[in-house]
């Protein structure tokens, strides 16, 4: 081989070898831990014994909460569409005052942590709330509405996206040939939007599907998913073979819903959304138009605003003593109280250092992915990219539980350590900050990189001197993900904070499982500091504005 | 950039170190003044002065971590046996013991004061874990409100499924509640095997409430349990008419609270020393003060449960108004550890579902 | 200076480049001519090492630069179209290839100042270059490529996105910039007329191969065949 050539794979190699990082760190803190779960469900005793799995499947309870896990995802995702297409259609399509503000508003509850929501329909459907007379909570009711309170966004937006830039000549040109608008709408429109609504409800499928703190604090003692009977079973019951063999199950759905997913969308040639900056979105001309305007933002207002004004309502209560509102429940922040070890603002501590850490492992290790995985796709390319992406896919239980099982006992035993917390969050956080930083580094014109070369940047300092601050922008954003990750999770924190360092939505979770009105209030205000924390991260995000937070 | 970037890691380092400064037991083993922590379900309450004095008198420390109801508590025990949370443990009753024990989460240890309890509430021989006190699960009536509507009030645990008393009882989910668990196994040991699940099905269908823990029930949906709540039975303990009385407000002179003479079922809770621990020694001493006198007097009005010393006074009020019930049900624990998984996930299916 | 010796260059399968041979001298301006897709801007490529060989060898100096990478080379470059680096300002871009030398920053402000002042763009310095026309951004490119003093510079098209006026006016800089430079320079162009202002001799391409060489005034005296008599509109 050519010393030139010899020289050129050097630095392809050399890059390529970035990979080494990520695939040991998911090895170690992904791979190993869903291997260790794998192991108890079904080879708890030294040989491969499926009756867990099968007391899973026979087991008329756990199959019911199987079952239930299925068709409640459905309901969910059906009602989505239903208020959420709507709402795409107005955002993507009319002009009005605000619009950009709308859509930003919308992208909040999608990012925050499930707890927060919780309590926001806690505090409005809740004992004592303003609905709490038509007894929605706990039961499946308040599930589905907290789930499309949750995942409208995703149809919005993802929706909306491809709405926006439909031609409106071609819907014109059906019109002009006869056909109504209704028929317009079923012939023309919908099949041009067909494959974005199977993205959007694909996503909002797989969330439900996993749909973790909603299930546990609103469903009650009747209504129990995969996911919530995986905890119980561990924390209540310490039945952690069954717990296991449900993971399993867990795992295999949606692995299984991911692969046809993707087959459902090559065959419709999805491909990447391609920005074209057409705005078809006109203002609204007609009575009817306006009134559909007005209803439909009225509907997302009330569907999405009142709820996180609750929240933040009745944390300015005072205890129930009468008179006006008070900032009792925040000052009672800073004492432990009876049901935490430690103060709220300890958990508010806890939960940004956790946040820092995770942040900083995820840039860390998602970058080098990100940098391995940037230049032309080959093969090789492709398929790493689907299995860093497979924590996105596993839900924030099953690391949970994995990290649970498996990092308590050498050869990785980091039961005591302050990162366990952190690595789990990192793990969640990997493929957002993939998904955040590769289109950044891919649209890097390759002759900056040539002319740096020519101008004597070795093939490290390019990267260092080009590619780094080109994506500094794409890694505030992956960042800013990150953190929104660790400060909101609750499913894999469950099971492994340790009761005397909880984080802040651990610490909401026990206040709001305690009778008493002064645990409620905490509640209310720990969960009002959550919620703006979140905002913060997030307005920031949007305000840089890189088109990541449209890539789902 | 780069700055920003530096900034980070300093900060980071710092709150890293920050944080290991503040977790559950100190790192010294030695004369110094020691810190211990005590795992305890979410019930546990030790009046000030009396645990101010144990550290006055040892020099020790006493942190209480609370873990949720018993059995959660004991679970997290179980978890993180390998890198406990605390020194010891109080809480776990008999409906948990071969589990505690078999997890081999404690260190055996017996207190100063052990031979003053009676034989009967040793269930452990091996003392890995020191009977503390005990309780009778027993379903309880609200007199006040059964005089009120001109009804009867319930005699037997019987009466609790016909139609006179239809939608009135509140219960606790036997899954998340050790109270709970105790008048499900009452129920076993009252009707037999097959027997208990007839009759919660015909509770069911009287339309019995659950809840999710104790004080939500009492608290929450009981109607003398001051929490505005409607239904007037439920399960809770034989002290809890001394505990009407001290709660109630205007002052009551005798409890409306009633207990039902038929079905109740002893409770004796237990204090152990968690295997693992750096500060045994100051854990041990831990136990001996939950066995002394000055705790074990200070117990009934702080829990509302009965010292397992025959020596401790109660107060007059326990002594007038707490039920002592002339039988209790009672099952072996090997049986209890046996079946309880199962009896659980039973009447999971006949009840929630 | 440089030998290209039966250079062959295979880009996805298919020979861009075949058996090219050819030959520039210190401080001589070889202008490749040829229409697109000749395979001259490959060769230029090639020359700066962005491309591997399939065959021949390249010298300069009479040291065989098979075994060094692009950034040793010590090559200029000016892409098409400039490819300034969108996050540093046009002083950051200038001093680029000087910062990559280790050169201490007072000495780097002095040449800044000092290659600004020559391509006409004095103070100039602190200005984003996204905000900067077509032409003040072909002449930062220029300035940024000569700054480092190399030994040897190669020019992508330098004009070719320049509207007619703003072309004839850089030509005759860029004619003066490289004469004062002193150093071998091989520079792409379709355009002849751009040949015929900068070049000492000219090679001709055509599908891969150096069709003729020679002064422009050689080639249009006899031309080697029609097809370079027509494309030079003779």
């Amino acid at each position: 081989m050519e010393p030139a050539r010899r020289a050129l794979i050097r630095g392809r190699t050399g890059r390529a070898a970035l990979i080494a990082l990520p695939l040991a760190f998911l090895g170690a803190f992904f791979a190993y831990p869903l291997i260790a779960i794998l192991g108890r469900g079904l080879v708890p005793r030294g040989h491969v014994d499926f009756a867990a799995i099968g007391d899973v499947l026979s087991d008329s309870s756990l199959r019911e909460v199987a079952w239930f896990t299925l068709w409640q995802a459905l309901l969910s995702t059906a009602l989505t569409l239903v208020i959420g297409l709507p709402a795409a259609f107005v955002v993507a399509r009319f002009a009005f005052r605000g619009r950009m503000l709308v859509r930003s508003l919308l992208v909040v509850p999608f990012v925050l942590p499930t707890v927060v929501a919780a309590a926001a329909f806690e505090a409005l459907l809740g004992s004592g709330g303003p609905l709490a007379s038509l007894h929605l909570l706990p039961g499946l009711a308040a599930i589905l509405i907290a789930h499309v309170f949750f995942n409208v966004a995703v149809v919005v937006r993802v929706v909306g996206a491809v709405w926006t830039n439909l031609d409106p000549a071609v819907e014109d040109s059906a019109r002009m040939l006869g056909a109504s608008r209704l028929r317009t709408f079923t012939d023309v429109t919908l099949p041009l939007l067909a494959p974005a609504i199977v993205a959007a409800s694909s996503i909002v499928f797989l969330f439900t599907f996993s749909s973790f703190g909603i299930v546990l604090l609103l469903g009650g003692p009747a209504r129990s998913t995969l996911e919530t009977e995986i905890y119980l079973r561990t924390t209540e019951l310490l039945d952690l073979r069954h717990a296991a063999a449900l993971a399993v199950v867990q795992i295999v759905a949606v692995v299984g819903a991911l692969l046809l997913l993707t087959r459902v969308q090559d065959r419709m040639a999805i491909g990447q959304r391609q920005v074209s900056g057409r705005d078809t979105a006109r203002p609204p001309r007609s009575i009817g138009a306006r009134a559909f305007l007005a209803v439909t933002l009225g509907g997302l207002g009330l569907l999405l605003g009142v709820p996180l004004l609750m929240l933040v309502v009745r944390s300015f209560s005072n205890g129930g003593s009468g008179g006006g509102p008070s900032l009792a429940a925040y000052r009672a922040l800073s004492q432990p109280g009876s049901a935490l070890f430690v103060s709220p603002l300890v958990a508010v501590r806890n939960s940004l250092l956790f946040a820092l850490l995770a942040t900083v492992i995820a840039l860390v290790v998602g970058g080098a992915a990100a940098f391995a995985l940037a230049p032309r796709r080959t093969g090789a390319r492709r398929a790493l990219d689907v299995l860093l992406m497979l924590p996105l896919g596993t839900s924030a239980v099953t690391i949970g539980f994995g990290f649970l099982i498996a990092l308590d006992r050498p050869p990785l035993d980091l039961r005591s350590s302050p990162l366990l917390i952190p690595l789990a969050h990192a793990i969640v956080a990997i493929p957002f900050v993939v998904r955040a930083v590769v289109p950044g580094l891919r649209s890097i014109d390759p002759r900056l990189r040539e002319s740096a070369a020519m101008l004597g940047a070795s093939p490290a300092r390019v990267a260092r001197e080009v590619d780094l601050p080109i994506v500094g922008r794409a890694f505030m954003v992956a960042a800013g993900f990150a953190a929104a990750v660790s400060l909101g999770d609750f499913g894999a924190t469950a099971f492994i904070a340790r009761p005397d360092s909880p984080t802040v939505p651990i610490a909401i979770f026990r206040l709001l499982s305690l009778p008493g009105r002064l645990n409620f209030d905490r509640a209310m205000a720990l969960s009002t500091v959550l919620m703006l924390l979140t905002a913060l991260v997030v307005v920031g995000l949007e305000r840089l504005r890189v088109g990541a937070l449209t890539e789902f | 950039m780069r700055r920003l970037l530096c900034s980070i890691a300093v900060l980071a380092l710092a709150l890293t170190s920050a944080g290991c400064g503040s977790s559950a037991s100190t790192a010294s083993g030695g004369n110094g003044p020691q810190t211990i922590t005590l795992l305890t379900h979410d019930s546990f309450a030790v009046s000030k002065p009396v645990l101010a004095a144990f550290t006055a008198q040892t020099g020790i420390k006493v942190k209480v971590l609370k873990g949720g109801d018993a059995g959660a508590e004991l679970n997290q025990a179980i978890l993180t046996k390998s890198h406990p949370v605390a020194d010891a443990i109080y809480g776990t009753d008999n409906t948990f013991l071969s589990r505690a024990i078999d997890a081999g989460i404690l260190e055996p240890y017996t207190a100063s004061d052990l031979a003053k309890v009676p034989k009967a509430l040793q269930l452990d021989p091996t003392h890995h874990l020191t009977p503390i006190d005990y309780g009778d699960v027993c379903v309880n009536y609200d007199g006040a409100w059964f005089d009120a509507h001109h009804v009867a009030p319930p005699r037997t645990l019987g009466d609790l499924t016909k139609p006179a008393y239809k939608n009135l009882t509140v219960v606790e989910n036997p899954a998340t509640s050790s109270t709970g668990l105790v008048f499900l196994l009452a129920t076993v040991a009252r009707y037999g095997d097959s027997g208990w699940q007839t009759y919660w099905k015909d509770l069911k269908a009287n339309g019995v409430l659950v809840q999710p823990g104790w004080e939500q029930a009492y608290d929450g949906s009981f109607t003398a349990g001051g929490g505005g709540g409607k239904k007037p039975i439920v399960v809770s303990y034989a002290s809890s008419p001394p505990a009407d009385v001290v709660y109630s407000s205007p002052k009551k002179s005798v409890p409306t609270v009633k207990v039902l003479p038929d079905g109740c079922f002893r409770q004796v809770e237990f204090a152990g020393i968690l295997a693992g621990t750096q500060h045994r020694d100051a854990a041990a001493k831990l136990i001996d003060f939950l066995l002394s006198l000055k705790f074990q007097q200070d117990m009934p009005l702080q829990m509302y449960v009965f010292p397992v010393r025959p020596d401790a006074k109660l107060p007059g009020i326990f002594t007038k108004f707490a039920y002592r019930p002339a039988t209790v049900l009672s099952l072996p624990p090997a049986t209890i550890a046996a079946h309880r998984d199962a009896w659980i996930g039973t009447w999971n299916q006949l009840v929630v579902h | 200076m440089l030998e290209i010796e039966n250079v062959s260059v295979e880009l996805g399968g298919r020979r861009i480049l075949e058996a090219v041979d050819l030959a520039v001298g210190a401080a001589e301006t070889v202008v490749l001519l040829g229409p697109s897709g000749s395979g001259k801007s490959t060769l230029l490529r090639a020359i700066a090492g962005l491309e591997p060989l399939a065959s021949g060898a390249i010298r300069f100096d009479r040291r065989d630069l098979a075994a060094v990478p692009p950034h040793e080379r010590g090559f200029g470059f000016m892409f098409q179209d400039g490819a300034l680096f969108p996050h540093r300002d046009v002083r950051g871009n200038v001093e680029f290839g000087l910062r990559m030398r280790g050169m201490p920053a007072a000495e780097r402000v002095r040449i800044v100042d000092e290659m600004l002042t020559l391509v006409g763009l004095a103070g100039f310095g602190a200005r984003r270059v996204a905000k900067l026309s077509g032409g003040e951004q072909q002449r930062v490119a220029l300035a940024r490529t000569l700054a480092p003093e190399p030994r040897l510079v190669m020019l992508d098209e330098p004009l070719g996105s320049l509207d007619r006026l703003l072309h004839d006016r850089l030509v005759d800089d860029l004619r003066t910039l490289l004469r004062a430079a002193a150093v071998p320079v091989v520079l792409v162009t379709h355009d002849h007329t751009e040949a015929r202002a900068l070049a000492d001799r000219v090679a001709l391409m055509r599908d891969g191969h150096i069709v003729q060489e020679g002064t422009l005034a050689e080639i249009e005296r006899s031309p080697r065949d029609e097809w370079v008599a027509s494309f030079l509109g003779l």
